[in-house]
């Protein structure tokens, strides 16, 4: 599948990817849930016995499945950084959104808090001035904000 | 599986109200004779102790009772994280097990082992800061702690199963998303220096607490948590942790840098240090011949397995450590360093028993308890290494550690052989390391300060204490006058005189001091050794390190994330008064329970009249002697006993 991105999006390389974690805490940090990799919104499949490291993130589909679904309109896109966000208020944590996500994996993309009612994902750190945590904090580089053909 | 215990502690659905930052607030004390659970409240010693060793002392000085034995149902295991565990402050996914250790010749005292990996981030996302485990199972067990839940399960299945065996056993069982520290075969059977395995990369080795888990009948924990860890103030410290990850991607250990970038896997959670750990690289090959050898993970001990040269070859008079034989990868090297893993035997049993075995063929002794001797051949070696996990012949008595095989097999021995033992492990039963003589070629004022610390510990002080200064001296020996002249002003700022890091026996006390100090925070936090303290920039080439001019790092790093993180201020002052306190308890529980003096820290001290390998130097027992008796007055210890005085202690606020 090619789509065309305006906005740059999240992109992740997982031959650079250490597999050291920084990423999913300093997510879950920047949105308030304190040091908890289970609310990370970027979350790193690790399988270290073969030095395998696959950070998931969502891609922020141009025509995102997620956002139609949505029986409350709880998913709008962001006017400045093009992401797709989750009015965690407005959410009831029906989980239409995370079913009609064509890269649902494992919980990564889409998925429900664990001790909130709505569900999450990334939403680029929109709020945050300095951009994507996750890009700031990853040591190896792995992570970049491309746009373009993909 | 079945389930005969649990306890549950707090809610993790309310993660959020959770009042403590950077502990999460609860120990698990497992009684494993009675069965029984509890909690203990982590705050309780949390601001005095910090967390990791400091915690587990003050633990251990509740738990352990006078004179006990390592393999006594009374010796508590301890497995304690600290406040910064589980956060993204680099390195900090570390994990520290405290015990009375069955290593320690001649006869077993309290001590400590730490490890990286993921297991102390996910014992805390469990809810728990830290484990005490006491008394003993009839049968074998395993702990289940999983989101503020712990169990103790039944795991005769799991018992005689190699490391990887047993984690895969576990994964089948509880699924991918656990972390498992667990023992071997060696554990099982009481190697004393049999290790915790945290597989892949991680195990507390040293210190033998792989045994303890064996003699417990505990096989493994096994830990899942999707709680979190609350910070007091996370823009500082995120701010705090990206300003740590900027000094400490590259370092004094780097220095012998490579240019070329490579993205090698981190073997600890947190961690930002694209370091050594994960190639086997060029730096080490500058000190061990030609090493150019693609092989991951095998880092340090494991690359003298896959050294194509032989190293580390010491003689003086009648002692002769014949040099270590590593193995080509084709010979099997990497997969002896693989075979260490799977049986859960510390890395460095090599160091040790390889010389003094070949030094046995070499004075025509072809045979040792019917068994013979062919210890260059990585087959034959390979035999060995199970022969002691499974405790078979020569096997069996090897397994006691070097000391003790060589009192018992004493009758049979030449004394060179015995001497031999004595030196390879000089230290209470423990490898010799960065004493410059027999490993690590650190010459005059670097041993020295190892020394001092050789003889107050209660192992080998030296393997966690990488970057405080003894890691420096590979830039002292690259370009000695470059050294002196740019350390020269950190050294009277920090240790009171210049002349401590001149080439002499003057002014080390406070360094010693100091680097055991700094290294006791790194063990609370904890952070790795590798990376901090930063007591010099981190430079990419040696022309950057020459034309800098100061070279000071940051000393207080540790402080501001520690401060961030807990929301408690904390100065580098406070964490250095701690860390006094937190060594002079460790002291107390070896002179009070142990019965530690002056006579057992002198024990080292014949170690270091040997000449040191890279510039001869050496000190006698009598100078030795007079530099112990300093260190004891600067520490406010008793000069005749080695005892903290009541004053220290009162100051210290360790007694009232």
């Amino acid at each position: 599948m090619e789509a065309i991105h305006l906005r740059p999006i999240l992109l992740v390389d997982p031959n650079k990817c250490r597999g050291c974690g920084l990423c999913e805490l300093v997510c879950s940090i920047l949105h308030g849930d304190g040091a908890r990799p289970s609310t990370s919104r970027i979350k790193v499949f690790k399988d270290r016995e073969s030095h395998i490291f696959k950070p998931l993130v969502c891609l922020q589909c141009y025509d995102p499945k997620c956002m139609r679904v949505c029986p409350k309109r709880a998913i709008y896109v962001d006017g400045k950084t093009g992401a797709k966000i989750i009015n965690e208020k407005i959410c009831d944590g029906c989980g239409l959104c995370a079913d009609a996500c064509p890269f649902k994996l494992e919980d990564a993309i889409i998925f429900k808090h664990p001790s909130k009612k709505a569900h999450i994902k990334c939403d680029m750190c929109y709020q945050n001035e300095e951009g994507p945590g996750c890009i700031e904090f990853c040591p190896s580089q792995a992570i970049i904000l491309k746009k373009g053909r993909i | 599986m079945h389930r005969i215990l649990s306890f549950t502690s707090h809610n993790l659905e309310e993660g959020e109200d959770l009042m403590q930052y950077g502990w999460v607030g609860s120990l698990l004390l497992i009684d494993l004779s009675t069965e029984k659970i509890k909690i203990i409240d982590t705050m309780r010693y949390a601001e005095d102790y910090i967390g990791g060793r400091g915690l587990a002392a003050r633990l251990a000085w509740e738990h352990i009772p006078k004179e006990v034995d390592a393999f006594d149902p009374e010796n508590p295991l301890i497995v304690m994280t600290g406040p910064l565990t589980g956060t993204p402050a680099p390195t900090s996914g570390r994990v520290v097990f405290a015990g009375v250790s069955p290593r320690v010749y001649p006869k077993p005292w309290y001590t400590h082992s730490t490890m990286g990996g993921f297991i102390g981030s996910e014992l805390k996302y469990a809810g728990f800061d830290g484990v005490i485990i006491i008394g003993r199972s009839e049968r074998p067990v395993y702990i289940w702690i999983k989101n503020g839940e712990a169990s103790i399960v039944p795991a005769e299945d799991l018992w005689g199963l190699t490391v990887r065996a047993t984690v895969d056993k576990l994964r089948h069982r509880h699924g991918r998303r656990i972390e498992v520290a667990c023992i071997g075969p060696a554990g099982e059977r009481l190697v004393r220096y049999a290790a915790i395995s945290h597989p892949p990369e991680n195990a507390s080795g040293h210190s033998g607490f792989g045994a303890v888990m064996g003699y417990k009948k505990v096989k493994a924990f096994v830990v899942q948590g999707t709680g979190g860890i609350n910070i007091a103030e996370p823009e500082q410290f995120l701010t705090a942790c990206k300003y740590a990850m900027k000094l400490s991607c590259t370092g004094s250990v780097d220095y012998f840098l490579r240019e070329e970038k490579r993205y090698n896997p981190v073997c600890s959670h947190s961690c930002s240090v694209n370091c050594c750990i994960g190639t086997l690289i060029s730096n080490v090959s500058r000190r061990f011949g030609d090493g150019e050898i693609e092989a991951y993970q095998v880092f340090c001990i494991g690359n003298i397995w896959v050294s194509p040269k032989p190293i580390a070859e010491y003689e003086c008079g009648e002692l002769r450590v014949p040099p270590i034989t590593g193995w080509k990868p084709e010979d099997g090297g990497v997969e002896l360093h693989m075979l260490c893993d799977e049986l859960g035997l510390d890395l460095w049993v090599l160091l040790t028993l390889q010389p003094w075995l070949v030094r046995c063929v070499e004075i025509g002794l072809n045979s040792l308890e019917g068994l013979n001797l062919d210890p260059r051949n990585p087959v034959w070696f390979r035999r060995l290494l199970e022969d002691i996990s499974y405790r078979k012949g020569l096997g069996d008595t090897l397994a006691e550690g070097l000391r003790r095989s060589v009192d018992r097999l004493r009758k049979k021995l030449p004394n060179e052989l015995v001497r031999l033992a004595e030196a390879l492990e000089f230290a209470y039963g423990f490898p010799a390391h960065r004493e410059g003589r027999i490993w690590d070629p650190e010459p005059l004022p670097f041993w020295i300060v190892s020394a001092l610390m050789y003889a107050t510990e209660s192992r080998d002080p030296t393997i966690c204490t990488h970057t405080s200064f003894l890691h420096l001296a590979e830039l002292y020996l690259d370009d000695k006058e470059a050294f002196l002249s740019k350390l020269k002003p950190i050294a009277a700022k920090l240790w009171g005189s210049e002349k401590s890091i001149e080439p002499s026996f003057e002014h080390k006390v406070q360094l010693a001091i100091w680097c055991q100090h700094r290294h006791i925070i790194l063990d609370c936090l904890p952070l790795c050794d590798f990376a901090f303290p930063r007591l010099i920039k981190p430079f990419k080439s040696k022309q950057e390190w020459l034309a800098t001019e100061d070279v000071y790092g940051d000393l207080d790093i540790e402080a501001k994330l520690l401060s961030a993180c807990t929301g408690i201020e904390y100065s580098t002052e406070d964490l250095e008064i701690k860390a006094e306190r937190i060594f002079n308890l460790e002291r107390m529980i070896l002179v009070e329970k142990f019965g530690r003096n002056r006579e057992i820290d002198e024990i080292v001290a014949a170690h270091f009249k040997l000449p040191c390998s890279t510039d001869g130097t050496f000190i006698t027992v009598q100078e030795f002697k007079k530099l112990l008796t300093e260190y004891y007055q600067i520490r406010g210890w008793h000069e005749e006993t080695g005892r903290p005085l009541p004053e220290t202690l009162r100051k210290l606020k360790l007694s009232t």
